[in-house]
């Protein structure tokens, strides 16, 4: 889920196209972008994509067709998967864990009722990322000649530091975790841009990708990175529950009153000082790992149709488009080769 | 001081248009003797490049160097009050700011806020072109509608004679022939023989700011090589200039 710091973000967020985006070598939070397709690639009974087996195929669509158009478009993608994730993220997994067996649940009552709108409504938020399905996009972006990294902790740490290291111009996430994270510059909306329905209601609105800057959010807000993270362990992360009844524009003048949350002792005697110091460290020193070599290498065609039409019932055809588009995959150049 | 005075403002329309397609800010540098503005667009693969001299405009007083830096939408917004026939005049108001007079009998005054620069100064492209066309804006923008028709990209092909533009794709192929007998293309130069291949839609959105009241262009281009447009803002030797890198195999 991550922490919802939209309340003050304010008007630094800026529009972009990835037009804009060729020939940049982008960092995607793996988890987060599968987890965008299994919630919105679906039929309209709420059901996901399925393979002649009854496997979930929407996630491989998803990330198939939208490789392919970051490669069109010039982009270079590497996908971070999650590693082990933090001890403190164990409340909160559970929680999600809980609430997707409830939804399981009104699922099944709403099929019973033949309910179609609830049908969908309490499948997306039933979705679970499998380790099923993590295996398939692997295979399939080695298949795709598309680099993935595996985190040793959280993925979007990763892809915060590999920015924060010039390995990557951006990182992609739909999260903002990955500026406390200490990623120089956020893509949202990359995955999902273009026409979405907004949950349980019946009219769609545009979402267009968007690039947040950290030096200018945090220059904006006038704090620096780490009372960002002390703001975020006040109103509550996946790691903390945060103190009740304080949002992020009353936890910024908090903080921009306190310097530090132990200044403050309300602030100190609502979380205990050990939860704030392995939460600090969980934002500001991440468990990741250097990425010397990224390669992007040519898509095996026969793989590609082996995988997908022979053991995931895509369409031979729509596919063999696809691998035409991904072999030609011509992306313009950059002027600055002729500046010198 | 900067007073700007046009009573046509087709000109203004032309750069804002072609800049916006490219970019959300405007940095137009006022000289003595002319309006300069260099961009690239945010991924480097392409550039515009204004000069737009002194001559053009109905009257240019600038006694120093002054560089403005708008939000194209805000001035896009307040030239298109402008109607034909109005006069529009540009100046420096306080502070940073910019103000706009749209005068036919009355005056409208509008100020916008200039922003802080983040434009830093871009070198032109050192390019030797191997070929020279000179195609009608009509040519050229019909054998872009053409090719879209199926492709994204153009392929440009220059030999003794005959400038090819064709584009191809699963759906099917396109191909447009001039040589120097057909109407549309008014003079050709090649020095060697010379394919590359562009962004069509990058092509099309610079052909479309242009004015119809644009007579011809100016389009060098070489072996893998960027492809320059150069299209007369006005008779007197104002001109725009876009720079569009090559597509990469």
């Amino acid at each position: 889920m991550g922490v919802d710091l939209s309340p003050i973000i304010g008007d630094i967020k800026r529009s972009i196209t990835l037009d804009a985006l060729n020939e940049k070598k982008l960092a995607i939070d793996g988890y987060n972008a599968l987890y965008q397709f299994i919630t919105i690639i679906r039929g309209e009974d709420g059901s996901p994509l399925m393979d002649s087996n009854g496997l979930i195929t929407s996630h491989i669509s998803g990330l198939f067709y939208r490789t392919l158009n970051f490669l069109e478009k010039g982009i270079k993608p590497v996908y971070v998967f999650d590693g082990k994730p933090p001890e403190l993220k164990a409340h909160e997994i559970s929680t999600r864990r809980t609430a997707r067996n409830d939804a399981i649940k009104m699922y099944e009552d709403a099929k019973a009722q033949g309910n179609q709108e609830l049908m969908k409504r309490y499948s997306v938020r039933a979705a679970t990322l499998k380790s099923y399905m993590v295996d398939d996009a692997k295979r399939l972006l080695g298949l795709m000649g598309v680099p993935w990294l595996q985190a040793p902790g959280e993925g979007e740490a990763e892809a915060a530091h590999l920015t924060a290291k010039g390995y990557t111009w951006g990182s992609v996430s739909q999260d903002y975790d990955s500026l406390l994270f200490g990623s120089p510059r956020l893509l949202r909306n990359i995955t999902i841009s273009g026409k979405r329905k907004l949950p349980g209601k019946n009219f769609y609105i545009n979402v267009s990708p968007e690039m947040i800057q950290i030096e200018e959010m945090l220059g904006n807000l006038e704090i620096n990175r780490e009372q960002l993270v002390d703001l975020a362990i006040i109103i509550g992360t996946d790691f903390n529950e945060g103190i009740k009844g304080i949002g992020p524009k009353t936890a910024l003048k908090l903080i921009k009153q306190f310097g530090r949350l132990e200044n403050s002792s309300d602030l100190s005697s609502a979380i205990p000082e050990d939860l704030v110091k392995q939460v600090r460290n969980i934002f500001l020193k991440p468990d990741v790992v250097d990425a010397e070599n990224l390669e992007w290498k040519s898509p095996d065609a026969e793989g590609l149709i082996s995988f997908l039409c022979g053991e995931k019932s895509f369409s031979e055809e729509r596919v063999k488009n696809a691998i035409g588009r991904l072999k030609k995959r011509p992306a313009s150049g950059a002027l600055d080769e002729w500046f010198t | 001081m900067l007073q700007v005075t046009s009573k046509d403002v087709n000109g203004w329309n032309t750069v804002i248009k072609a800049a916006s397609a490219l970019l959300e800010e405007i940095a137009l540098e006022f000289h003595p003797d002319k309006i300069t503005m260099r961009n690239m667009d945010p991924s480097h693969i392409a550039m515009l490049n204004l000069e737009w001299l002194a001559q053009s405009f109905d009257g240019y007083v600038c006694d120093g160097e002054y560089i403005i830096t708008l939000r194209l939408e805000d001035l896009a917004n307040v030239v298109k009050r402008a109607s034909k026939g109005d006069t529009m005049e540009i100046s420096l108001g306080e502070g940073n700011s910019v103000v706009i007079k749209v005068r036919n009998g009355y005056q409208r005054e509008f100020t916008l806020h200039s922003l802080e620069s983040s434009h830093t100064a871009v070198p032109l492209p050192k390019v030797n072109f191997a070929a020279k066309v000179v195609i009608t804006l009509k040519g050229f923008r019909d054998a872009i509608a053409d090719i879209a028709t199926v492709s994204d990209q153009i392929v440009i092909k220059g030999e003794s004679g005959s400038l090819t533009l064709s584009g191809s794709s699963e759906y099917g192929n396109v191909k447009v022939t001039m040589t120097t007998s057909t109407s549309e293309l008014k003079e050709i130069d090649i020095a060697d023989s010379s394919t590359a291949s562009y962004s069509v839609e990058y092509l099309e959105k610079f052909i479309r700011s242009l004015s119809t009241s644009t007579d011809t262009l100016s389009i060098q281009f070489g072996n893998r090589l960027p492809v320059k447009v150069e299209a007369p803002i006005d008779q007197k030797g104002s001109k725009l200039e876009y720079y569009l890198a090559p597509r990469v195999e």
